[in-house]
């Protein structure tokens, strides 16, 4: 290869690097000035803090499920059992922490299943999810019965709730604690470069003594923390949880992990960054959108319209890399 | 390569110019955001009253946008953009916006709590005084949230008595207060019974929605309507529900019950709900002329034809600028400072009258009403409730105001 | 004789530029009818780039070219193949999901036409007749394509090449990817085209097959032409020389004779069938430090035994122990628990991440070495990396650098640094100089002793005899499934002895 192109490729892998965090930036710049400001504001910062929590604790540990080639459909799903099984533990006990262990021990169990169907049986992981998702969604119907929504007020004991303040530095606390612990996991330890090796190159990796299996039940694992946090501080913040709750949750991770930048098959050049980054545009995307008080139709094309920019974005970095020498 | 640069291009220019248009006129309101923290502070009635509410004698002031000097943005919290009573919600609101200085900002289809939450705190950001809540998942942190960022918050409807008052805690200062239909959902089911025992209707069946499932709204509904029969049966009409058909349109158990009705004999089916899933299956059967339909719904186009024709004779309606609008003058009062209280100095619950209408006349004149861009209750009367506007107004005066509404005294 | 020659193609300064780079400088370049010219040269020296432009693939720079005296100037491989040019490409060029036939007569279909309908009894019939004319005989044409192996799909892409009567047939490496018998058929077509009076540009990295067939043989070296050699002056050291541009030294395999293989058996392989069934019944020992080479045709288990060592293949009966610890190794783990290392036949399909950096793959095998604590800093990972891309002399921009974008040895270099660094004392080779440039297949050579120097124990499969001839202390001959015979290092040792044993 030339070096001229050499230069043109690096350019554009490079571009194609920081393409996400470009784009993060031009979003909040753009929206500061059509809001006048607004969008920074201390109140709205406050504000964007509660509302990325969700998506991107759960996009952060998706990361890792993704980053193997395990395409999963049923995040929402999880966040979803989480929290209906943990609000109803808040609400027979009257206690936040045992609300946190229930929703701990539901999305673990749940990674245990997809891990095992996943390591032993020969159907493509994300029709499993499908199928998952919507069993779960039933399960919750089932479970709930007769009542379509769970109040924290109804519960035997006052379980103990957070003011503005209180929310935000606990949604801060959860989000940097878990995307730190995510962070040293896939840049600093084994783990990560196995799951990219394993997206990579099934058998390559294999071959290299990566344990497969038990690599897989922990990808699950680690994505299931992310899920039962978001699940809990849904619990505290909304006290309400019905048989809707994290509806979207699904198709937003899916959405913050491709403006990230994580290649959504997966490989080597997955990055843990992905997570909070996408996460965080798509909040500043609607969070913008909806202050400058477009109708909501045009909410959805303008999301639809940046959405399509950046896969092309995306897409042409990747031609440029895999352009003939 | 060069097609790929063009459509990104296209695209982000699109984009750009899309986000410009709707930005424009918020921009231009963001010059006055200044202000917005002092007027939150003066919630209690004494406040000092502006310079130029004081100059305006009770009606003068046209009605043309100008007041309140500084435009007050308010979130409609909503669950279905697409739902008659929520676009018949909207038309009223435009209408107003026009006379008032004000500017409504309207959620997504929102499902989840989580949504409902992140809507209210995107008003805050976008300067909103106060918010609806016409849809809610999580009454009392919907609440609380408006609070937390100085917000009002109207709303908090419905049978859930609890959920109310939870809401007016957590909400303190903040909380304006919202209608009540009495038992609402109760009597509702119950005028549908009685209205079609008047019309000599014996065998019925009834459409019970989520009763099954639990769902509040049509538990009470239900009881109300198998309580209207047998009041109507103590009043010597032979009455009795021959079948109750479970869940909603578009399910399998529904279709099959469906056809099952319709080779029964019956002379009215009652719908605690939407009824015109019923027109096309009772047309086809030949029954037009022999079974009545009655439901809890609109005042619209959908009813306009089958009502007249007969098919549907009894119609509960909720009027959405009776049940609904009188969200603005209670915003207006409170964000000038006049915060409309009750006794025990708080927001509060009133009354207003929930339409049983029956007759094509009582329909027609109510359709007419909207088509013409007539209104039951204009921006004059609500004028009158404005302190600002008229010194006389007070919570007393605000529900008797809504409060007197019924299908009768509109047909006078 | 010379004068006889019958000129069908000729280059005159063909030159080719990619960006600054020059991948053919001015070169002359002329092709008998009668004749099969040989090129070669390393990866790079611009030999595909010839024939590629000859055949309508992509337009040159400058030059000007001739084919049977008239200009010539193809603009796309469709023209190319009207006027009488037939390539066979080392890339798979069949197209899945359709039959054998239909691969065959692709756009061609009309022919067989009857009335509104397209005969496919006649399309196949046909197929079946030319595929036999090619000696490839025993396949269905009316089967899908994806029926077959790799090696039968080369075949069918020959017959459809052949199929069209070329002038001349350019085969471009194509028989690295075939066993003996597939190159047999190569060869054969070959020769017909030379007895027909057609010519034959064949390209090869292997030197024995290129002196055994080719007339002529011309050696290109970055971009330009070097020499052309006739068939006297075709030996192995010349080509070497001229090709490499230094003389070669003699010890390309190693040097010594009578090296005493120690008792210490480190590995034992007992009545071993394995689960693909390739292997039946095998048993064999390793020694410590020795090279064992492993040889057969292709289809003979002998790369299924590479898998079987490794635990990578279930067994149906028998075992495979550690000798010191007495363990079975029943799977990867268990093996490189026991300091084995493994490298595939198939590079990079198995062995290598393409789209991952050279750093990530060579520290693929050994996260209990770089990171024995779980934390894996930099600085170890770094010192790890740059240990065997040194030693290695692995050519990259970066170990950031993809993988999939450096040379075949290269990519070579990463997958023995990621077992060399893990420090493993049994090396299973199976091909490790597929399809590699002789200069670095000289220096893997050294490599491989050099691992024996150190007392590695190495089992080396190879599809080459030369290599497995020069390079084992040992030489194990599979057929079928069972060993065939055992051959001991020696000087005498010649390929006819093995090939009776292999045949």
């Amino acid at each position: 290869m030339s070096e001229a192109k050499k230069k043109v490729t690096a350019a554009v892998g490079g571009f194609g690097r920081y393409a996400p965090v470009i784009g993060l930036v031009l979003v909040i710049v753009v929206f500061s000035a059509l809001t006048g400001g607004g969008l920074l504001s201390v109140v709205n910062l406050q504000n964007m803090a509660n509302q990325v929590i969700v998506t991107a604790l759960v996009a952060i540990g998706a990361v890792f499920v993704y980053g193997v080639g395990n395409f999963d459909m049923s995040l929402g799903g999880a966040v979803l059992l989480s929290a209906v099984l943990g609000a109803m533990a808040a609400v027979r006990s009257g206690s936040i922490f045992l609300a946190l262990a229930v929703c701990l021990a539901v999305s673990a169990l749940l990674a245990l299943i997809k891990g095992l169907f996943s390591a032993y049986i020969e159907v493509p992981f994300f029709i499993f999810t499908i199928v998952l998702g919507s069993v779960i969604s039933s399960v919750v119907l089932v479970i709930m019965g007769s009542e379509t929504t769970v109040y924290l007020k109804d519960a035997v004991k006052p379980v103990p709730s957070f003011d503005f303040t209180q929310m935000t530095i606990i949604n801060v606390i959860c989000l940097l604690g878990y995307f730190a612990v995510c962070l040293f996991l896939f840049n600093y330890t084994p783990v990560g470069s196995k799951v990219r090796m394993m997206g990579g190159n099934r058998i390559s990796a294999k071959q290299s003594g990566i344990n497969d299996k038990k690599m897989q039940v922990l990808t699950f694992l680690i994505s299931s923390v992310g899920i039962a946090l978001a699940a809990f501080i849904l619990i505290i913040r909304t006290r309400t949880i019905g048989s809707q709750t994290a509806g979207s949750t699904g198709t937003d991770v899916m959405i913050a992990l491709v403006l990230g930048g994580m290649p959504i098959s997966g490989g080597p050049k997955s990055k843990i960054s992905a997570g909070l980054v996408g996460a965080l545009i798509v909040t500043v995307l609607n969070s913008g959108l909806t202050m400058i008080g477009l109708s909501t139709g045009v909410i959805q094309i303008v999301r639809g319209i940046v959405f399509i920019i950046v896969v092309l974005v995306a897409s042409f970095s990747y031609r440029g890399r895999l352009l003939p020498r | 390569m060069k097609k790929k640069l063009l459509s990104v291009l296209l695209a982000s220019a699109m984009a750009l110019s899309m986000a410009a248009c709707g930005g424009a006129p918020a921009g231009g309101d963001s010059n006055n955001g200044g202000n917005t923290q002092q007027d939150s502070n003066g919630g209690s009635a004494d406040a000092n009253v502006q310079d130029d509410g004081g100059d305006a004698s009770g009606g003068d002031v046209a009605l043309d946008g100008s007041y309140p000097a500084e435009t007050v943005k308010i979130g409609l919290v909503g669950y279905d953009n697409t739902s008659e009573q929520q676009m018949a919600i909207q038309e009223y609101l435009d209408y107003l916006s026009e006379k008032f200085n004000i500017e409504v900002m309207y959620s997504e289809n929102l499902a989840d709590a989580e949504g409902e939450l992140n809507f209210i705190s995107d008003c805050a950001a976008a300067g909103c005084k106060a918010v609806i809540g016409y849809y809610n998942e999580a009454l009392s942190e919907a609440a609380k949230t408006a609070a937390d960022y100085g917000m009002y918050y109207w709303g908090g409807f419905g049978g859930n008595k609890d959920e109310v008052e939870a809401a007016k805690t957590t909400c303190g200062e903040y909380y304006l207060g919202g209608y009540t239909l009495g038992e609402a959902d109760y009597e509702g089911g119950r005028s549908l019974a009685l209205a079609l025992a008047e019309q000599g209707c014996e065998k019925v069946v009834f459409c019970s929605g989520g009763a099954s499932f639990g769902v509040t709204q049509f538990v009470e509904r239900k009881e109300g309507f198998l309580a209207g029969v047998e009041e109507a049966k103590a009043n010597g009409v032979n009455m009795e529900v021959v079948k109750e058909v479970e869940g909603w349109p578009g399910t399998d158990s529904f279709t099959a019950d469906q056809t099952a009705v319709m080779g029964m004999e019956v002379d009215a089916i009652a719908s605690s709900f939407d009824v015109a899933m019923w027109f096309q299956p009772v047309m086809e059967a030949g029954k037009a002329e022999s079974v009545k339909l009655a439901a809890i719904g609109e005042v619209s186009d959908t009813y306009h034809d089958f009502f007249n024709s007969g098919l549907v004779s009894v119609i509960v309606y909720d009027n959405e600028e009776v049940v609904f609008g009188n969200a603005i003058p209670l915003i207006l009062n409170a964000v000038s400072g006049n915060k409309l209280v009750d006794a025990d100095g708080n927001g509060f619950q009133y009354e207003v009258q929930r339409w049983t209408i029956t007759t094509p006349e009582e329909f027609n004149a109510v359709y007419d009403l909207h088509d013409s861009g007539n209104w039951v209750v204009t921006a004059e009367d609500i004028a009158e409730l404005l302190v600002d506007l008229n010194p006389d107004a007070n919570a007393d005066t605000f529900k008797t105001f809504y409060g007197s509404f019924g299908i009768e005294s509109v047909m006078q | 004789m010379a004068n006889e020659k019958e000129l069908l193609f000729e280059a005159r300064k063909l030159t080719k530029h990619f960006g600054p780079t020059v991948a053919l400088d001015e070169v002359d370049f002329k092709v008998y009818r009668g004749e099969i010219t040989g090129l070669i040269g390393e990866n790079g020296s611009g030999k595909s780039t010839i024939t590629s432009i000859a055949a309508g693939m992509q337009p040159a720079t400058g030059g000007e070219m001739f084919f049977e005296g008239k200009p010539h100037r193809p603009s796309t491989m469709i023209e190319g193949a009207r006027l009488g040019i037939g390539m066979i490409v080392q890339e798979q060029g069949t197209v899945s999901g359709i039959t054998i036939a239909e691969n065959i007569f692709a756009g061609e279909e009309e022919r067989f036409r009857v009335g509104p309908f397209i005969s496919r009894g006649k399309m196949n019939a046909e197929a079946k007749r030319v595929l036999e004319d090619i000696g490839f005989t025993g396949a269905d044409p009316s089967a899908y394509i994806d029926t077959l192996d790799m090696q039968s799909r080369k075949l069918v892409e020959i017959a459809k090449t052949v199929y069209n009567k070329p002038e001349m047939l350019v085969v471009d490496e194509t028989t690295t990817a075939l066993s003996q018998h597939g190159r047999e058929i190569i060869y054969n077509i070959m020769r017909k085209m030379k007895e027909n009076n057609k010519a034959v540009v064949f390209i090869s990295h292997d030197l024995q097959e290129l002196i055994d067939i080719c007339d002529t043989l011309t050696v290109l070296r970055d971009g330009k032409l070097i020499t052309t050699l006739d068939k006297e002056r075709m030996d192995e050291a010349t080509i070497k020389k001229y090709m490499v541009g230094r003389e070669m030294k003699g010890d390309y395999y190693r040097a010594d004779y009578g090296t005493k293989i120690s008792d210490e058996t480190v590995l034992k392989v007992d009545r071993v069938t394995s689960g693909s069934g390739m292997l039946m019944n095998f048993s064999m020992e390793v020694h410590k430090g020795e090279i064992l080479g492993i040889g057969g045709l292709s289809h003979c288990g002998m790369h299924e035994l590479g898998k079987v060592l490794f635990g990578e293949e279930k067994l149906l009966t028998g075992s495979v122990t550690h000798v010191a610890s007495g363990d079975k190794i029943e799977n990867t783990q268990s093996a490189m628990k026991h300091g084995f290392g493994y490298v595939s036949k198939n590079r990079d399909t198995e062995s290598l991440v393409l789209t991952a950096s050279i750093q990530d793959n060579i520290i693929s095998a050994s996260y209990d070495r770089i990171a024995p604590n779980f934390v894996m800093t930099g600085s170890s990972v770094r010192k790890f990396v740059d240990e065997q891309v040194e030693s290695l002399s692995i050519k990259c921009a970066g170990v950031q650098q993809d993988v999939q974008f450096l040379s075949g040895g290269n990519k070579q270099k990463v997958v023995f640094g990621k077992w060399i660094g893990r420090d493993c004392d049994i090396l299973i080779l199976d091909c490790p100089t597929r399809g590699v440039d002789i200069g670095v297949k000289a220096a893997m050579y050294q490599l491989i002793d050099q691992m024996r120097k150190d007392n590695k124990t190495i089992i080396m499969i190879s599809e080459e005899l030369p290599e497995l001839i020069g390079m084992s202390d040992r030489l194990i001959i599979l057929k079928d499934g069972a060993a065939a015979g055992e051959f001991k290092r020696s000087e005498t040792l010649d390929e006819n002895s093995i090939i009776e044993v292999m045949i």
